[in-house]
């Protein structure tokens, strides 16, 4: 499920140097070519019920709750595949609008447990909140969650996430999250009609192809697929906008926040260089912040064999600066240095070396690009001029060379598409 | 880039072993060419030799954009007939065809970008195969506009940032020499003191002083040198010379164990800041939870400057990137204000590009001309022979994070509980290895014993292991040599032989497992560890 609240346009955005202008329950609306009725709907501030639409898949046209009406046009056509027309009158509410998609969620919902009040994304279901959007009133085909799957076994196997499929509508959100945004294929959609079930191959998630980017989770519109830190703490009530430590990617995420406490990473939409993707360990790994081998107590020691002492912050940076600069009277200026990290700040890492410089009153200043980067500023600079990437990551290449690292492996996001 | 491929554009791998990008769901690579480690430089100098021989180089991107002297000359040595792949096949493993189609691919397909980490920088050419690269980005005319150039990819979230921000020993803030006395006196008129004109240590030369004994007190923020440098044994010599050792950290990583002072470090969750991706964007990190410890990292320098006698004047990180903006000409037009109203800013941002520069080079190189450097290919001295006849390349994987000090203490070790040694059937068989039980892999540097995987993913004599867990001793075995400019280590490339066994340690891993051992013991005991 996506951030709480995020706004869902329904269809990707798209770029185009046409405009397109159409009528939309009475409002005049201005979008570029290529864009559907159901994200033209959006931009004119009207909201189309939707299950099988997010913005950052294609249209799927499956679940049949966007249906509209077209001045012109015989049937009710799904407005998240209809390409936005010059002149089009779309009529989104409607008598027989509204009984085509009460019928609709009324066939999910027969095929649905009612189990609201204790599921983990009660509060921030699409499936529960477009129940509320068409009125469902009754389910006259059985309800209470008496479907095929109510005795399917939950997987819990990957260690962030579990898949439930009782809660499943079929959508193929997450199998299209899988191929488009992840690019891993690891999900199917088996099966018709009732029997219709995502499969993770022929094994249970931590076992198949799944890479654990998160992709597929973020994309289910219902608890089919959802973070276990979310159903063990709950949904959270805000969140900040940051950038992930892991690799030089730099994905930006939102941190979702209960009180002071995390309770999930959702890598963000807005984001310029992941535009809502993430892997396994930006979206996931985020525990070591709070494991208990955090050391939150100032340490002292005279040799590496005493035991550690615990001190306050002021003992312990008296002690480190008197021991500095007796090294300093005794052995010379530059016997002592410093070492930055790239896991740090910008600001943080020019402190350090501005302690060096200033206060060390010496040169010695080194960092771990040392042991990794510095031929790239070394080459670079030599050759072009400057030690940095000339552009940005957003492939518009044909051919693409990859020489000698893996990619996948390490930097599992680079080159998320322009937009 | 997977999605770009499957809308059809064309992959060139080069690297020893199979990765998943050669072949993967929906993808295939054109050509995978699958040099032995420490080749680099004889394949790059092999494509570039086929594309200006074949004449499908940019005559008047080359006459326009870059240097003519410096080209011809370059263009000389590069048709020379050693570079051609015929005879550098021999050396490199990669069949002359296979590299020659690529060569013209690379070439002739249209925009072409290369993307590059470290299996290109560490190596003892390290710095030559990337002026390698940009000879022949610049001679296909693949640089300076959207959809080509050549781009590092960067392990760390900041690497870009620390460097961009004076962390080397030669260089302030913005890569501007400490020899300059323009740059000094900017500097030291801001920062109120005289700048050193004589460049400091590298850390290789901090670790030889150290044992040396002319060098005594050192302050790490935030970096494992124990277990991420190479030849650990040396490391470790070196930081038990040490005086003094302040380690700021979220936990007791391998360099606290031979600390005297921790100071508690704060996670990117508590804190606020900026961190500058590879693409040289700029983006904030706002603080989502208080320090556990009560002070961000900043403060903690802050605090330590002040009781060295060298008051810093900051209430936020704002005022600090205020102060980089000021001092660095590429960082004019950043501040957190204008951050947060546009996302992000890569730089250069100033007047002259105020929402900053999404691709740099487009109408002129930053040094003005592009300059080819000529890039013979030196064997590296790590050499095989009878005694250490195979390869070892150390490389990450997805699921854990370098040192794995953070991702070691999550769930991720699901996915990898251990660095384990990969070899190809043939090897394994001939040695009598089987798939997952213990081997001995011994270097001129040290030796180690890791479970082996057999994988076809290896090609025959080259072996491959992840440094993610500190008792793996993967870098007992690395050596020490280095790039020629930079000393960037040769990780990549490592002599060993392998052999099977059935002891689970080596010497070396049972005096660490005791040592670490013994440092758990010295942690205070309300600490429940």
């Amino acid at each position: 499920m996506y951030s709480v609240k995020e706004p869902d346009a329904g269809t990707p955005e798209r770029k185009s140097s046409e405009q397109v202008t159409l009528e939309i329950d009475g409002h005049a609306v201005t979008v570029p070519a290529g864009t559907s009725v159901m994200r033209a709907a959006a931009d004119a501030g009207v909201r189309v019920p939707k299950l099988c639409a997010t913005e950052s898949l294609e249209a799927f046209g499956s679940c049949r709750l966007c249906l509209v009406q077209i001045e012109g046009r015989r049937g009710y056509p799904a407005s998240c595949t209809t390409i936005a027309e010059p002149g089009m009158k779309v009529r989104t509410q409607s008598d027989p609008l509204a009984k085509l998609r009460r019928g609709v969620m009324e066939m999910y919902i027969s095929d649905h447990p009612l189990d609201c009040l204790t599921c983990p994304t009660n509060g921030n279901c699409e499936l529960q909140e477009q129940a509320g959007v068409v009125g469902l009133r009754e389910v006259r085909y059985g309800e209470g969650g008496a479907n095929h799957f109510k005795k399917a076994e939950k997987d819990t196997s990957n260690p962030y996430f579990d898949f439930d499929p009782a809660k499943c509508i079929a959508c193929s959100r997450c199998v299209r999250a899988c191929e488009e945004v992840q690019g891993t294929f690891a999900l199917t959609l088996q099966g018709r009609g009732f029997e219709s079930k995502i499969a993770s191959g022929n094994t249970d998630f931590k076992s198949s192809e799944c890479v654990s980017c998160g992709a597929c989770v973020q994309a289910c519109p219902t608890a089919t697929l959802v973070e276990k830190s979310i159903v063990e703490r709950g949904q959270p009530d805000h969140s900040v906008v940051t950038t992930c430590a892991y690799c030089g990617v730099g994905c930006s995420f939102r941190a979702e926040v209960k009180g002071s406490e995390v309770v999930r990473m959702v890598p963000n939409k807005d984001g310029h260089a992941n535009h809502g993707h993430s892997c396994v360990k930006g979206r996931f790994a985020w525990g070591y912040a709070t494991h208990k081998d955090r050391i939150t107590k100032p340490m002292i020691r005279s040799s590496i064999r005493d035991p550690w002492r615990e001190v306050s912050w002021d003992e312990a940076i008296a002690y480190a600066a008197s021991e500095f600069k007796r090294i300093q009277a005794e052995h010379g200026r530059g016997a002592v240095g410093g070492i930055t990290s790239s896991r740090c700040t910008n600001e943080e890492t020019y402190l350090v070396q501005k302690l060096v410089r200033a206060a060390f009153g010496n040169n010695n200043v080194d960092t771990c690009a040392r042991v990794c980067h510095s031929p790239t500023g070394y080459g670079l600079k030599t050759t072009l001029g400057e030690s940095a990437a000339p552009r940005t990551s957003t492939p518009s290449s044909t051919p693409t060379s990859s020489s000698s690292s893996a990619p996948t492996r390490r930097t599992p996001t680079p080159c998320s598409p322009r937009r | 880039m997977k999605r770009r491929l499957r809308a059809g554009a064309r992959l060139i791998v080069i690297d020893p072993r199979g990765i998943d990008l050669v072949r993967s769901a929906h993808i295939e690579a054109a050509h995978h060419l699958q040099l032995r480690p420490g080749t680099n430089v004889a394949v790059i100098n092999a494509l570039a030799h086929v594309v200006v021989t074949e004449g499908l180089y940019a005559e008047s991107f080359v006459r326009t954009r870059c240097e003519q002297p410096a080209f011809d000359k370059w263009k000389a040595f590069i048709s020379d007939p050693r570079h051609a792949p015929e005879v550098t096949e021999e050396v490199t493993g990669v069949p002359a065809a296979e590299l020659r189609a690529a060569a013209r691919l690379y070439a002739t397909g249209g925009n072409a970008a290369i993307y590059y980490g470290l299996g290109v920088t560490e190596h003892s050419q390290g710095s030559t195969m990337v002026m390698g690269i940009a000879n022949l980005a610049m001679v296909t005319g693949n640089i300076g506009r959207p959809g080509v150039g050549v781009n590092p990819l960067r392990g760390q979230n900041n690497v870009q940032g620390s460097c961009d921000m004076g962390s080397f020993p030669h260089e302030l803030p913005g890569y501007r020499h400490v020899s300059d006395p323009a740059v000094r006196a900017l500097f030291g008129a801001a920062w109120g003191v005289d700048i050193d004109s004589e460049p400091g240590l590298r850390i290789p030369n901090m670790f030889d002083a150290a044992i040396g004994g002319s060098f005594k007190g050192l302050y790490v923020q935030g970096e494992d040198i124990a277990q991420s440098d190479p030849n650990t044994q040396h490391v470790f010599a070196a930081l038990e010379s040490l005086e003094c050792l302040v380690v700021q950290d979220l936990f007791i990583n391998e360099t606290a164990k031979f600390a005297h002072v921790f100071l508690p470090g704060s996670s990117f969750l508590e804190k606020d800041g900026t961190f500058t991706n590879a693409e040289r964007r700029i983006s904030r990190v706002r603080k989502v939870t208080p320090p556990l410890a009560g002070k961000a990292d900043w403060e903690t320098t802050l605090a330590l400057a002040e009781a060295l006698g060298y008051p810093m004047h900051y209430t936020h990180p704002s005022q600090i990137m205020d102060e980089i903006a000021r001092l660095t000409p590429t960082f004019t037009g950043v501040s957190y204000a204008r951050l947060d109203e546009l996302g992000s800013i890569q730089w250069p941002c100033n007047d002259k590009a105020p929402v900053g520069t999404p691709v740099m080079h487009i109408d002129e190189f930053v040094r003005g001309k592009g300059k080819f450097v000529i890039t013979e290919y030196v064997a590296t001295e790590e050499r095989v022979n009878r005694k250490f006849p195979l390869i070892l390349t150390t490389g990450r994987i997805l699921s854990q994070y370098n040192v794995g000090a953070q991702t070691r203490r999550t769930a991720n070790n699901t996915w990898h509980d251990e660095d384990r040694l990969e070899l190809h059937p043939h090897d394994a068989e001939q040695r009598g290895i089987k798939d997952g039980e213990w081997c001995k892999i011994v270097s001129r540097a040290g030796e180690t014993i890791l479970r082996a995987t057999i994988s076809e993913r290896m090609q025959p004599g080259v072996v491959y292991t992840t440094f993610h867990f500190p008792g793996s001793g993967a870098n007992v075995i690395t050596t020490e040599n280095s790039d020629w400019a930079t000393n960037c280590p040769e990780y990549k490339v490592t002599a060993v032989q392998v052999s099977p066994t059935t002891e689970p340690a080596s010497k070396w891993q049972r005096r660490f497992g005791e040592f670490s051992e013994q440092q758990d013991a010295l942690l205070p005991q309300s600490d429940p560890r």
